[in-house]
Parts: structure tokens; sequence; C-alpha cells
């Protein structure tokens, strides 16, 4: 590599920190040995690389700032999870045969849940809890709701559910609450013929471990 | 190229938060230091080692390996930093052609040589430079840059970087000088 001297004046800063390749390297060597102006040049440089005061080299507030920073790319993912997609992302292009197979689709999943709702209708029906457990009950049954006081005896419970030929299908709930099945169907309370489900209601309202009686719809 | 800050950073491309503590913790000095340099403020300063670190966080993939990590990364903090110095101050910005005349210093060489040698007199000449000399003058002789890459960092030509050490070297010499003289 061919360099003038003015080329080599230019690139001595380099020269010196060691960062030309090797064929610049090469050249500026090669010139120095010849010119007393780049020699002199050089001595400068040296001197003032040498003298330059040193720089603080630590960042004061390294750990601080990284909470900083970790705490601001986490508010940022937060926000990327819970943040609406843009209106270009959230509709992804679609075929013009969606629509249509989609409508159709509807359809016959809803027809297919009508006839087995029906089919189900015949025998019983489901009953969907609060608790989102659902609960088989049978045309000619009745599902109640009934609170009972802290104090109720399993045998005072178990006593009011053979009155009543009734079967516990679930509780207690979180708040006290317990589900019975129940028939009115040749039912007798206290000797007196059951004809309607007020009349059970009536007699729970009665009874001292009963504090709260309801019928689920 | 050093293979573990490559992998750090391939890492954090992955999203990978413990890649992005150690990368933090290794380059955050030297962004704030080179920060330091351009905004003067060291409130200012790790601010922008905050942005550039945010900006590595989202955009890690965005780097090619045409450059080191560390050249990346100052051109990031450059940038960054000069935007803020815009943000908050109006410089005068002094061109190369303006900068072009610099008196050569008149001392014999003795004495020239005994001026520079002063670390005083060097570290409040230096001060007096424009911020583009100065950074020029920086990253050559602290950080031991190469001129392709200083011209990289600053998106500057090659030739402006050489012409701007060039001036910064006679201004140095000159304000050295001046000093001896006043002092002797």
């Amino acid at each position: 590599m061919n360099l003038s001297e003015k080329d080599c004046l230019e690139l001595l800063p380099w020269f010196l920190n060691g960062t030309l390749s090797a064929a610049e390297q090469q050249a500026v060597s090669e010139q120095l040995e010849q010119s007393s102006v780049l020699q002199e040049e050089l001595t400068q440089l040296t001197l003032l690389q040498q003298n330059l005061p040193k720089e603080e080299r630590d960042f004061p507030a390294s750990t601080l700032g990284w909470k900083r920073l970790h705490k601001q790319i986490q508010n940022e993912q937060n926000a990327l999870i819970s943040a609406p997609q843009s209106s270009t992302e959230a509709v992804p292009k679609t075929n013009s045969w969606f629509k249509p197979v989609a409508i159709a689709a509807t359809f016959i999943l809803s027809v297919q849940v009508g006839l087995f709702s029906l089919d189900n209708a015949k025998d019983s029906s489901d009953i969907q809890l609060l608790s989102g457990t659902p609960v088989v009950v049978a045309d000619n049954q009745s599902l109640l709701q009934l609170s009972l006081s802290d104090d109720a005896s399993w045998q005072e419970i178990s006593q009011l559910l053979n009155s009543l030929n009734a079967d516990l299908v679930q509780g207690p709930s979180a708040i006290g609450l317990i589900h019975i099945r129940f028939s009115v169907d040749q039912l007798s309370l206290d000797g007196q013929a059951v004809t309607s489900n007020q009349d059970v209601i009536d007699w729970l309202q009665a009874q001292s471990i009963v504090e709260h009686v309801a019928l689920e719809p | 190229m050093d293979t573990s800050d490559h992998s750090l950073l391939q890492s954090i491309v992955q999203q990978n938060e413990k890649a992005m503590e150690a990368f933090y913790h290794r380059f955050s000095s030297l962004v704030y230091r080179f920060a330091l340099r351009t905004l003067s403020s060291p409130v200012d300063a790790a601010e922008v080692v905050n942005e550039v670190m945010m900006e590595v966080w989202r955009k890690a993939h965005t780097f090619e390996e045409k450059s080191s990590i560390k050249t990346w990364l100052m051109s990031i903090t450059h940038h960054k930093s000069v935007d803020l110095l815009r943000k908050s101050v109006r410089h005068e910005h002094e061109s190369d052609e303006q900068l072009a005349y610099v008196a050569d210093p008149v001392c014999p060489i003795t004495t020239l040589q005994e001026a520079i040698s002063n670390q005083k007199y060097l570290g409040k000449c230096l001060g007096t430079l424009s911020p583009q000399h100065r950074e020029v003058v920086q990253m050559t002789f602290y950080d031991e840059l190469s001129y392709p890459e200083i011209s990289e960092i600053l998106s500057v030509p090659a030739g402006t970087v050489k012409t701007r050490i060039m001036h910064a070297k006679k201004q140095l010499l000159a304000c050295v000088s001046r000093l001896f003289k006043q002092e002797n």
C-alpha cells in the first residue's frame, strides 16, 4: 500500500492506538523511517495520549439503574400482554369464503344442540347451579336451596332429609348453602299430604334448624 | 469478537431478563462515560444509559454483526446523547470549515513538549474543544477505536474523522502553549 506523507500524517493517531489495518500500519511505518515531520508529529501525539487526564470509569448508579430499567421492562411487557392489539393486528386477513362457512357451521351447531336438549328433556332436566356443577333433576322432582343453623346436628339434618324423602345433592358451600332434591309425589309431612312445593317450603321454614329456604328455578 | 457478549445479546433477543441484567452491568459504565462526554451532566448521562439499554432490550434483533457490539452500543449512545442535547440546549454548531483555521503553536518544540506533558493544562484545554472535536480525541485515545469505527458511531465520513482529530490536536497544542506561556 502506497501512502503519501499527508495520508500518513492523518493516520498517525490510529497508528499510535494500534487500530490501523496491517497494510496501513506497514505503510505508515515505512514513511516514518524517512520523514522527520511524521516523527515529530508522532512524538507530540504520544505525549498527548500519555498525558490526557484519566476518565472516571464507573457508572455510579449501576445497581439502581438496573432496578429502574428492570421495572420499565416489566411494565412494558405487562402493557403488551394486557393492551388490546391494534386493529391491524386484531383482525387477521381471512378469505372470502370464511364468513358463509362460519354462518353455516354456527347453524349446524345450533340445530345439534337443540336436538340434544330436546332428547334430554324427555326424562330429566339439567340444572346449572352457581357453583357450576350441573345437577340432574327429574320432571317430578324439585331442587331446594337451604341454609341451616350452625348448631344443627347431623342427626337433625338426617331426620329432615328423611322426612322429605330428599337427598343432598350439593353443599355445604362456602357460604353454608346446601341443595336438596325431592319429589312431592306421595309425600306427607306431619301426617298431612303435600300437594305442592310451597307446602314443603312452608314446612321447612317452620323447622328450627332451617334459616333460609328457596326453590331453585 | 467477544462470543460471550454475542451470546448475551442472543438471549436478550429471546427476552431473557437475566441476560439483560448481565449486559447492563457489563456495559453501563461504558455507555455512561461516553454519554457524559457529550452531555457533561451526570443526571442526563444516567438517563441516556437507561434509554440506550431500553433500546437494546427492544431492538437487540436489529444488531448486525458487521460491527462489534461495543461500536453498535456507542453509536446508539451517541445519537441518544445528541438528541437529548438538542432538546435541552440549542448549541451553536461549528462546522469543520469554520474550524479549519487554527493557529499553529508558536512555542519552540522543547517548550511545546513540556506544555503537552502537563496533565492539568491538557485537561483544561480538552474542555475548551467543541464536542465534535473532543469526542474524536476521546474515542481515539481513551476508547482506542479505529477511525472506521468512529466514523460509524458518529455517522460521518472517515475523512471528517481524520480532519477533526487534526484540528483538535492543533487546538490542544495552541491551548497548552498559551497556558504554559502565561504561567512561565
